[in-house]
């Protein structure tokens, strides 16, 4: 007998109407021998690139068109910017419909523009899409009446891939700098993609110590990554005509968490000085103060982006570090001798020895003692497993402290 | 009968498989939820957030990566997450799949309550003021010695076993009523 028979009863009527998911039609599915084709000129142009990367890098021509936030593009730059929305849409791409949910087209959605950007060698496909932001979807960082290009993952199956967290680009994410991760889709592989405008040719997706070189088709570059769930990209290169690099982005690294504050901003510091340190180190923060709702809303908490901050009593308290949802422009966190979310708790203890401790504690925990304090937070993945990751960076007393490992792992 | 790692791929072609599921974990998760905010009503909302993001999910399942268990305490922890940032408990799953909100009968929040016998004990910490919180967190939640924790506080060990003696003392004081004066002599 559950505890809450009414939400196992809707659930279970929930699975049932996702059931009758219609058969994928003959043309969705991929020509073996194209995609073969399709692999082929990927891994040849890819091994090209690697080797002349190898060989060094010429110098900069000319950059591509850098899309600065907080510009907010009109249907025109759109055009202006992507080939692949000036050319014609065939018949296939007029047919497609990208829905969120049965019956619940995107609002704002515009399917003249929908083009089918790139198949994977798997058989998925990337699409493009075009969404005029309505007044409902303001909040999401644009003002009603702009635009967003967006990548949309289409399975073999036919079913929208909605395991992304933020699948749509905008000012936010300058665009295409970074890829977006997709997946996993059923055969288990992880899918990252980027939009890229006009004159790029090639994208580098660096994740230490590998680094990919993706050809890009229609203005999007996609692969198909193994593995790479979790791993933090660190550097993107986008390679022109000529296999030169014509735009490079580093994702910085602040080394500045530990279990005694983030940087100057001390546990147990005044709110006021604990967020002026806060914004001196990481900008304006995103939203206002909202409470902590949890454990009767004593806290209060406030966004930087993937950084919760906790202040209590008027003092800052605790923080933690979430698993990034996009990779950004925005920096990464990490400890003092490198730890950041995304590595893998082997690579935890090369830096930290014996000091950093794993738990099965909720789920998968960690805890690291140092002399700077204790640091904690949650792992996913097989324990001790090679793909095993770090999800949170997290340290200070907070309120509801059996959800926090910290003290468990520790404990024998 | 499906082992458990097989149950949320099977959620995809057979609703009972999640329902199995479901009373595989539901009180685990119920449990994880009220110790994050002890209350119920909001273990519950969370609870079934979670399950609804499972259950659109279940396809992303990869036993390759981690149990079951694993997989849905990731999901919990960034229904958790979102709503942190939100102030609200998540409800975008719930409303894609079509969910009705949850009617709670004061039975069903008591069940639900039982699961963090503590939870009291969690928000009355709370209340203590901040060097009387710490102390305990420090000696009684994470188990420290008195030096290493005068240390960390910049003070004597008799102000951090003064400091915890106290707050037990109140904290009695709040979760019973009990004063832990003894009575005039009569």
């Amino acid at each position: 007998m559950s505890i809450l028979p009414q939400l196992e009863r809707d659930l279970h009527e929930a699975a049932r109407r996702r059931l009758p998911a219609p058969r994928p039609r003959r043309s969705w599915l991929p020509h073996r021998g194209a995609v073969a084709t399709l692999a082929g000129v990927a891994v040849a142009l890819a091994v090209a690139l690697i080797a002349l990367s190898l060989r060094g890098q010429q110098p900069p021509t000319r950059a591509a068109a850098p899309l600065k936030p907080p510009s907010y593009l009109g249907l025109h730059q759109l055009l202006d910017r992507f080939a692949e929305l000036r050319r014609p849409q065939t018949a296939f791409e007029r047919r497609v419909k990208l829905y969120w949910a049965p019956g619940d087209p995107a609002r704002g959605f515009i399917p003249r523009f929908t083009r089918l950007a790139t198949t994977l060698p798997d058989g998925e496909r990337v699409f493009l899409t075009v969404t005029r932001v309505t007044a409902r979807d303001g909040a999401a960082g644009q003002p009603a009446g702009s635009y967003m290009l967006s990548a949309s993952l289409v399975g073999v199956d036919g079913k929208l891939n909605l395991l992304s967290g933020e699948p749509s680009y905008n000012h936010l994410w300058d665009y295409t700098q970074f890829p977006v991760l997709f997946g996993p889709n059923p055969h288990h592989s992880w899918v990252w993609v980027s939009i890229v405008p006009d004159g790029v040719k090639a994208v580098g997706w660096v994740f230490p110590p590998r680094t990919y070189v993706v050809p890009v088709h229609g203005n999007v570059a996609a692969a198909l990554l193994p593995g790479s769930a979790g791993t933090v990209i660190r550097r993107v290169l986008w390679y022109g005509a000529h296999q030169q690099v014509v735009r490079r982005f580093v994702a910085p690294i602040k080394y500045v968490l530990s279990g005694i504050g983030i940087a100057g901003a001390r546990l147990g510091a005044a709110q006021t000085e604990a967020v002026s340190q806060l914004r001196r180190l990481l900008g304006k923060p995103q939203g206002h103060f909202v409470p902590n709702f949890v454990c009767g809303g004593a806290d209060i908490a406030i966004h930087w982006q993937d950084l919760t901050t906790f202040f209590r009593r008027g003092r800052f308290v605790a923080y933690s570090y979430w698993e990034q949802v996009l990779p950004t422009s925005w920096p990464l966190l990490a400890t003092a001798r490198g730890l950041t979310i995304g590595e893998t708790p082997a690579y935890a203890s090369r830096l930290y020895g014996r000091a950093f401790r794993t738990s099965r504690a909720l789920g998968g925990t960690w805890s690291l003692a140092t002399t700077h304090g204790v640091l904690d937070g949650f792992t996913y993945g097989a324990e001790a497993g090679p793909r095993n990751t770090i999800t949170t960076i997290e340290a200070g007393p907070r309120i509801c402290q059996t959800v926090i490992p910290q003290g468990l792992a520790h404990r024998p | 009968m499906l082992r458990e790692e097989g149950l949320p791929a099977a959620a995809l072609s057979e609703p009972d498989a999640f329902t199995a599921f479901y009373r595989r974990f539901e009180r685990q998760l119920l449990g994880f939820f009220m110790r994050a905010t002890a209350r119920p009503e909001l273990a519950a909302d969370l609870a079934a957030e979670t399950f609804a993001r499972a259950l659109e999910s279940a396809g992303s399942y990869d036993p390759a990566r981690g149990r079951p268990d694993q997989w849905l305490y990731g999901i919990a922890r960034n229904v958790l997450g979102t709503s942190y940032r939100q102030g609200r408990v998540d409800a975008g799953a719930r409303e894609r799949l079509g969910l009705p909100a949850l009617v709670l009968d004061d039975q069903t929040l008591e069940t639900i309550a039982r699961l963090n016998p503590h939870g009291e004990a969690t928000l009355a910490l709370a209340e203590l003021p901040d060097e009387q919180r710490q102390a305990i967190e420090a000696r009684v939640l994470e188990e420290r010695e008195y030096a290493e924790i005068a240390k960390e506080l910049c003070c004597s060990e008799a102000v951090v076993r003064q400091r915890v003696s106290r707050g037990l003392r109140a904290l009695k004081t709040r979760l019973t009523g009990e004063t832990g004066e003894h009575p005039p002599a009569a």
